[in-house]
């Protein structure tokens, strides 16, 4: 064994090993979602992301970093490595040297690698090719026969060398564009490796293949099955081609009706624009604010509102083909067509057979309805995708004015989300089309099921997650939670729960007696006008629990009314809100009449109530490791002057504190 | 006519250094000396005892131009905030825990800030970030928007 072998090996285990790592992350942030651990949901994202490079590492590795991308991509790249760098020169001015440090130095690095092939002359002789290539039929019972076709754009004379997965190899010769057929005669994924070699110039490109075993059905029936189930794999082939809209990220064209649209609303927001930079200069001229600092603020929004107005196409076509570099590098490893097919063939199937299996007819209709939901949604993604680079200027506008800043940001939010949506899209299913392949037939009727959710639901989930992220205030991070208004014990404020009785006429509500302990804790609600009494036993505990257990374990409660005569005792009683009547009952002792309904929180309200303590509980947990390390900080910083470090401070506080938002003052 | 005081924005004060030697709350007892140690600053040597109640009622609200108008309720005088870490801290000791004690308060902000803008980068930005917060509390000590209770 030479020593490529081994460490080729090793790379193999730390690849696969990433998966496993990824993957585990991504179940870690799930749980931390259900239980409200702050720490544990951060990894959903991380998990999220950690999949997505995992998937394009070989085809980034081997195409992005031999310069294979286009020149936007590398412009894009080291444009962002020359930012990297003036902005640490900028904190360095400032003062924040840490900050300044790891800035300059990842300018210089993804400048410095990007930059190689210019200044190098022995790597840039060995120029790599941009090499494609695609299978025909790319599905199908064995022995199945494939045809490959391979590009290589540019390339004069060069040697084909392709290994088809299964142990054979060919060689071939050719131009710019080669077939070669192959025959698969055992079931199996394979990975088809195409390199390319001409002279010094290398280039690589992978496709799958997924021959599936043909089904045991005696004679004359097998015929009859394999030629209906060959047309349908015919047709997922066909169908891989429209999933280009659950994870292509458009480009905006710069030319035709659409760029003329765009350029009238451009022109229109500019005019906005205009308006607000005279009334803005206007409105600084009158107030007592130091108006230098003011017209310094408000400049500083209107430039780079006025910069972002003039080049977001070119930006967005920049970030879109990046984007698309890596859903390129995911793509191959995927077959969604075969998804899809088999999720159609189960909906045919409860169209068909539901009469006689009610349960298949049952999972035909959900699963329909979920594939149009997917479909639609991927319509969507498009619509709002090119509708919000055609609006930006009317956003960017917006954004300026304090009334509409709200929208501008959900607007920005909403596009970034579903263009992230397309590569989170592109990398489940390259993690979905790898584990088909491992699980066979139940793995791959399971994936069927779900394929709707995965081709498309859960991927714009993930992309306004990220987006969210991205705006500032992490996606996944805990809401503020409104607690009671009363002033009373700090021992018992925490457990103290309000219920709110609707103020309608003829009703006052007070809360009373309040009881409570670490396992129980029990509310009166009294209307006193109508005798009307309120109780309930909230027996999940005051504390945090995991969201099943907190559903398992809901509120239940009595609702009393007496009466003298009775004749009140029809009228519909007050239920709590997220409460419902699970039973009535009756009592008569002389002339007074009670009657008494049992109640139960709903499972609905239990959910909300679980997930919104479970987040005071994180929100709490953080605070209290904040407080642990603060004391330490304490002993070790008595004899430190805290204004000297928040001066050094002051550029990277000033930074967190503008970032926070702003409320009203209660 | 109202007194108006005004609670400047404390960044604002720390970079044109124009934070007082003192911050003393209305009874006389000192919060913070700006320029000392942290081991003598007493609000944050006492936080885990000093308790806060609220002694203010809003009177306008400007979030996005970050000028907020409460009236202390003891003395009538209008305050005009301008610092939105005091507003936060505010209410929370209104809405969640009056009461509660300085550290608790403190924290309770820190946490906010870590969820609304990730994680402090070191232990100095840290420090400096809470600083930041009990000067803020101390000005709203000051000028009696909260009222602090030493068990």
């Amino acid at each position: 064994m030479d020593v490529y072998t081994i460490i080729n090996d090793l790379l193999d285990y730390a690849y696969w090993g990433a998966l496993i790592f990824s993957i585990a992350a991504i179940f870690a942030g799930i749980l931390g979602v259900a239980l409200g651990n702050q720490r544990l949901r951060k990894f959903l994202v991380s998990g999220t992301l950690a999949i997505i490079i995992w998937a394009a590492i070989p085809t980034l590795a081997s195409n992005l970093l031999k310069t294979q991308a286009p020149g936007s991509v590398e412009f894009f790249v080291i444009a962002l490595g020359a930012f990297a760098f003036i902005y640490g020169v900028y904190n360095f001015a400032a003062g924040n040297y840490s900050k300044a440090a790891w800035l300059a130095v990842a300018g210089i690095i993804v400048v410095g690698v990007f930059s190689l092939p210019f200044f190098n002359t022995s790597y840039n002789s060995n120029t790599s090719y941009q090499v494609t290539a695609s299978v025909n039929p790319q599905i199908g019972f064995a022995p199945l026969t494939t045809t490959l076709t391979i590009n290589a754009p540019g390339v004069n004379s060069a040697t084909y060398c392709i290994n088809w997965g299964d142990g054979s190899t060919s060689t071939i010769s050719g131009g710019s564009s080669v077939t070669a057929s192959h025959t698969y005669n055992n079931a199996g994924g394979y990975g088809v490796i195409i390199t390319v070699k001409s002279g010094n110039s290398t280039g690589e490109t992978f496709v799958a293949v997924n021959v599936l075993s043909p089904p045991n059905i005696p004679w004359p029936f097998n015929s009859i099955v394999e030629g209906i189930e060959s047309g349908l794999l015919g047709i997922a082939n066909f169908l891989n081609a429209p999933f280009d809209f659950f994870w292509t990220v458009p480009q905006f064209p710069t030319s035709g009706q659409l760029w003329n649209l765009y350029e009238i609303i451009l022109s229109v927001s500019f005019g906005a624009f205009g308006l607000f930079v005279v009334l803005n200069v206007f409105s600084n001229a009158v107030s007592d604010e130091d108006v230098g600092a003011a017209l310094v603020k408000g400049f500083k929004e209107v430039i780079l509102v006025a910069l972002a107005m003039l080049i977001v196409p070119y930006l967005y076509n920049i970030i879109a083909s990046f984007l698309n570099q890596v859903v390129v590098a995911l793509i191959p490893f995927a077959n969604p067509g075969a998804l899809l097919l088999g999720a159609i063939t189960i909906i045919g199937a409860g169209f068909g057979a539901g009469y006689f299996v009610p349960e298949l007819a049952d999972l035909g209709a959900a699963l329909s309805i979920a594939l149009l939901i997917a479909t639609a949604l991927s319509i969507i993604r498009m619509i709002v995708i090119y509708a919000g680079i055609l609006l930006s200027p009317v956003f960017l506008a917006f954004s300026l004015f304090p009334a509409t800043k709200g929208i501008s940001r959900v607007a920005l939010e909403l596009t970034m989300g579903f263009i992230l949506a397309g590569p989170f899209s592109a990398a489940i299913f390259a993690v979905l089309s790898i584990m088909a392949g491992q699980w066979g037939l139940a793995g791959n009727l399971g994936l069927e099921v779900a394929s709707p959710f995965l081709l498309q639901v859960i991927p714009d989930l993930l992309g306004f997650g990220a987006a969210k992220g991205l705006m500032g205030g992490f996606g996944i991070s805990a809401p503020k939670v409104r607690q009671n208004n009363s002033q009373g014990s700090s021992e018992n404020q925490e457990n103290q729960k309000v219920t709110t009785v609707p103020g309608s006429i003829g009703r006052t509500s007070s809360s009373a007696n309040t009881q409570q302990n670490n396992t129980q804790q029990n509310q009166v609600v009294t209307v006193p006008v109508r005798g009307h009494e309120v109780k309930l036993n909230q027996q999940y505990g005051s504390g945090p629990m995991g969201i099943i257990r907190r559903v398992r374990n809901r509120g239940t409660g009595t609702v009393t009314r007496e009466d003298i005569a009775g004749d009140d005792l029809g009228r519909k009683p007050y239920v709590p809100r997220g409460y419902k009547i699970t039973e009535e009952k009756d009592e008569v002792a002389g002339l007074v009449h009670r009657r008494e309904w049992q109640i139960k929180e709903t499972r609905l309200h239990a959910l909300g109530s679980g997930l919104k303590e479970n987040y005071k509980a994180a929100a709490k947990e953080l605070g209290k490791s904040l407080s642990v390390r603060f004391d330490a900080l304490m002993e070790k910083y008595t004899g430190v002057k805290p204004i000297e470090a928040i001066r050094r401070e002051v550029g990277d506080v000033k930074l967190r504190h503008n970032k926070r938002s702003s409320s009203k003052l209660k | 006519m109202e007194n108006l005081e005004v609670i400047p924005s404390i960044i604002d004060l720390i970079e044109n250094n124009r934070l007082p030697k003192e911050i003393k709350a209305p009874d006389g007892t000192i919060l913070m000396k700006p320029y000392a140690t942290w081991k003598e600053q007493d609000l944050v040597v006492n936080r885990k005892k000093w308790k806060l109640f609220i002694n203010y009622t809003p009177v306008e609200s400007y979030p996005e131009k970050e000028i907020w108008l409460a009236k202390v309720n003891t003395t009538g005088e209008v305050i005009e905030i301008h610092e939105k870490e005091v507003i936060h801290m505010l209410n929370y000791i209104k809405t969640e825990h009056p009461g509660a004690t300085v550290e608790e308060v403190i924290n309770n902000t820190l946490s906010d800030v870590v969820r609304e803008t990730g994680e402090f980068k070191d232990d100095n930005e840290m420090a400096s970030y809470a600083f930041l917060l009990y000067l803020g509390l101390a000005y709203a000590i000051k000028y009696g928007l909260l009222i602090l209770v030493k068990d």
